[in-house]
């Protein structure tokens, strides 16, 4: 059971490293509009209807 | 529709027959009553203001742009997709919570004006923010909250896993250093959870000491503060118990909640856009003759601006020369369009009908009565009574009493066998984790969230429905709230020689079509496209409009104006002063008379008669003329009405009800109203009306019927219950465990399930309320 002292410390730097990259995240702005990204995937195909 | 965005939007999937659209959508279609304005910015283009508002490097500008208008992310989809179109925009971040948007373009390709004129000519009313406001304060709370809630979430089920293993460890044994081992851990973990995400409540708390009127905040941080501290010494000593996991689950449960209503509250209020948008951003100056176009914070007091048709009125001012019909409902509640002529005073807000004019300036900026009206919403706001919700009470008399037996239970222990007291202490406290308790009340009101949000009633602060759930006085503003707020044809009256009142309306419809006069505006949805063209127009101003259609003459307005063509005596048996009264003649006779006014939405009646049913006493207070109140009132079967009522009058309504110590619910849609829907212990307003009564209100009634608070009331009502049930549970599992605990029986993993289970039990009750069938209305 020994690796335990090496594995959960190791979880725990992964664990910082998430929040870190997930407050890098919401610093940029990147969670400041929750939906309207959600359609424009849906809408983009629609922009060009003058295509055929 | 909510938007100009939304119309383009769906003329454009109308015109690609991309119907299937409406079947995803998520809200039920609001009016639209919206009009695009073609505004002049070239003074933006002036080395000053520019500076103000771009920030440059090289050819490539920055500018932050408040976008009014914006709803919804198919405006933000129309915004980007617009704007990507024209040449030179670089990049364009649209975010549609603070209706923000920051632009980067080639300041060569595009004048600033020319960016402006764009997002303006789709409909979208942009106001150019100063640089140096970085990011605003809305979007910085989202974001530190946000952070603090992600926290809370990894950190705790990090914690809630070490939990586990200890748990199971109870049980089956484990190893004394891994054991040791895990409680370090769980401790360094929950270290940010207590120091970071919890910060908020400690704040909270301590504002409420300072303030001596401690909230939900207090019982909460001294929860979270004595179950870390015990389990920390317990780690430090090796002993007893440790409860990192609920200190965890406690705080992420609570940040969660925080964190939705937070949400809500941004997405609906906007003061300080709301208020400034309403004026135009320019204003037409007049220098010795010569008409300039400023920007509105360069007028002074004493200039001299022109006034057209279809303007906002900027400052407050006295007419000099000319005639003008303002609407002035959303300032006054009054319901027809007023005439100022010179030397009369015109306020900032109202909207020009017809008629142009120049004024002089009086008050602009903060001194004005639009200004004056946004201050007393801020003191009403301040003033509001604090609404101690049900939840809430219970809690803290709950905290308290848990509390009160953790004590007792120690000092018995201490006396009885002191090496156990402190565990048992613990084991109380733990095990009477609140989470069952917290959860009660959220968990429902996330719930009837939802589930009114389905049928258009966005709830923006919960406490509403504390107060909507028991019957109590309702008082509804009159024009724009209990009528549609906008002239219709109520009647028409056949006079000599005319048989056939379609045809009659169909002739004054297309006669109307060349005025602007408000009342025209009545015949709009009576107009036919198979009647002949008006000719030979000529519209005399206050007075009606002559026209020939197939060759007849006709005129329609004041009986006076129209009885001069046909030079017939007009027998008018009709003197109500509740109705505007327009005939309709030819040069031989008068052929019709129409009553014109404010009609009833089309459920009011039954809405209110429900009301009443339901026990709740509905009154009237209104800006409106007595006359036309009463006559309301009568058609409503209400009793208790007011009229003539300046926005202070109906404060001082509401705090002589509020006196009697009833809760009153405020229903209104105009400026007007925004102070006493801020004041109103529960406030709704209603989406046609103005964007500041939408943001001083507590819930907004999307749609144009009444009945949606009926049905708000229903939900209300069954959520009450629901929260009833599920506090009631919660003490159970208390009083059950408590018990136990203080006696030293409970073994901790018990209380762990124990806990889960009754937090389950609480949320899929909550539940149900989403399941409740659809009101039919």
């Amino acid at each position: 059971m020994n690796i335990l002292y090496l594995l959960i410390p190791l979880g725990l730097l992964l664990l910082g490293a998430a929040v870190a990259a997930f407050f890098w995240a919401v610093g940029s702005g990147q969670f400041d509009d929750l939906e309207s990204p959600g359609m424009s995937v849906i809408m983009d195909d629609d922009t060009k209807p003058k295509g055929e | 529709m909510c938007c100009l965005g939304c119309k383009a939007v769906a003329e454009f999937i109308e015109a690609s027959g991309l119907h299937a659209f409406y079947e995803f959508r998520s809200q039920p279609d609001t009016d639209l009553n919206l009009t695009p304005e073609e505004a002049g910015w070239s003074h933006f283009d002036d080395a000053d203001l520019l500076g103000r508002y771009v920030s440059q490097q090289g050819d490539i500008a920055e500018t932050s742009v408040d976008i009014g208008g914006m709803y919804c992310s198919a405006c933000v989809w129309l915004l980007d997709n617009a704007m990507q179109q024209q040449s030179g925009i670089a990049s364009i971040d649209v975010n549609p919570a603070v209706r923000r948007a920051v632009i980067r373009w080639n300041i060569t390709d595009l004048k600033f004006s020319e960016l402006l004129q764009a997002i303006a000519r789709i409909g979208f009313k942009p106001s150019p923010v100063g640089i140096g406001q970085g990011v605003d304060a809305k979007t910085g709370e989202y974001r530190l909250a946000l952070k603090r809630l992600i926290v809370a979430a990894a950190a705790g089920m990090q914690v809630m896993m070490f939990a586990v293993a200890l748990y199971a460890g109870d049980y089956f044994g484990i190893d004394a250093n891994i054991e040791r081992f895990l409680r370090v851990i769980s401790l360094l973990v929950t270290l940010p959870i207590v120091l970071y995400a919890a910060r908020p409540f400690f704040l909270g708390a301590w504002r409420g000491l300072r303030a001596r009127s401690p909230g939900m905040d207090l019982p909460v941080s001294i929860a979270i503060i004595v179950a870390f501290v015990a389990s920390t010494f317990a780690t430090w000593t090796n002993s007893g118990e440790v409860y990192f996991d609920s200190v965890a689950m406690f705080v992420l449960f609570l940040s969660t909640t925080r964190f939705l209503e937070m949400r809500a509250r941004h997405r609906s209020t906007d003061h300080a856009t709301a208020l400034a948008q309403l004026l135009p951003d320019t204003a037409i100056r007049i220098v010795d003759g010569t008409a300039t176009k400023v920007a509105l914070d360069r007028l002074r007091i004493n200039d001299t601006i022109s006034i057209l048709p279809g303007d906002v009125i900027p400052i407050d001012g006295e007419v000099l020369t000319g005639t003008l019909e303002v609407d002035e409902s959303m300032l006054s509640g009054e319901s027809l369009p007023v005439r100022r002529q010179q030397s009369d005073t015109v306020f900032a807000g109202a909207i020009v009908r017809s008629g142009n004019a120049t004024v002089r300036v009086t008050q602009t900026g903060a001194s004005t009565s639009l200004a004056e009206i946004g201050r007393m919403l801020e003191r009403a706001r301040a003033d509001r009574p604090p609404i101690a919700m049900l939840a809430d009470r219970i809690a803290a008399k709950f905290v308290l009493a848990v509390l009160t037996i953790a004590a007792c239970a120690g000092i018995f222990w201490y006396w009885f066998d002191a090496s156990r007291a402190f565990e048992v202490v613990l084991a109380t406290l733990v095990v009477t984790c609140p989470c069952a308790l917290a959860l009660a009340t959220p968990a429902a009101l996330a719930a009837a969230a939802s589930r009114l949000a389905r049928n258009g009633f966005l709830l923006v602060r919960s406490r509403i429905l504390e107060v909507l759930s028991q019957p109590t006085t309702i008082v509804f503003d009159k024009t724009g709230t209990l009528t549609e707020g906008r002239p219709v044809v109520l009647q028409t009256t056949l006079l000599a020689g005319a048989s056939d009142a379609t045809a009659v309306l169909r002739i004054a419809a297309a006669l109307e079509t060349v005025s602007e006069h408000v009342l025209a505006r009545a015949f709009a949805e009576h107009y036919d496209a198979n009647t002949p063209q008006p000719m030979d127009v000529t519209v005399v101003a206050g007075a009606g409009v002559t026209a020939s259609l197939d060759g007849r003459r006709y005129r329609i307005g004041k009986a006076n104006y129209v009885a001069e063509l046909s030079q017939a005596t007009l027998l008018d048996d009709d003197d109500d002063p509740r109705w505007t009264k327009v005939y309709l003649g030819d040069d031989n006779e008068i052929l019709a008379r129409f009553s014109i006014g404010d009609e009833l939405r089309q459920d009011a009646a039954k809405a209110i008669s429900e009301l009443q049913q339901a026990g709740f006493t509905p009154i009237i207070a209104s800006g409106d003329r007595e006359s036309a109140v009463r006559n309301i009132a009568t058609k409503l079967g209400i009793d208790t009405w007011h009229a003539g009522l300046t926005p202070a009058d109906k404060l001082q309504l509401l705090a002589r009800l509020q006196q009697s110590g009833e809760a009153v619910v405020m229903v209104g849609d105009g400026i007007n109203d925004a102070p006493v829907l801020a004041a109103a212990d529960a406030s709704i307003a209603l989406d046609s009306g103005t964007a500041l009564a939408r943001a001083s209100a507590d819930a907004v009634s999307l749609g144009r019927y009444l009945g949606t608070i009926n049905t708000a009331i229903h939900i209300a009502q069954k959520t009450r219950r629901i929260i009833r049930q599920n506090i009631t549970w919660a003490i159970i599992y208390n009083a059950t465990a408590i018990p136990l605990a203080v006696t030293g029986v409970l073994m901790p993993w018990m209380a762990a399930i124990g806990m889960s289970l009754s937090s389950l039990i609480v949320v899929f009750n909550a539940l149900r309320i989403q399941r409740m069938p659809e009101a039919q209305s």
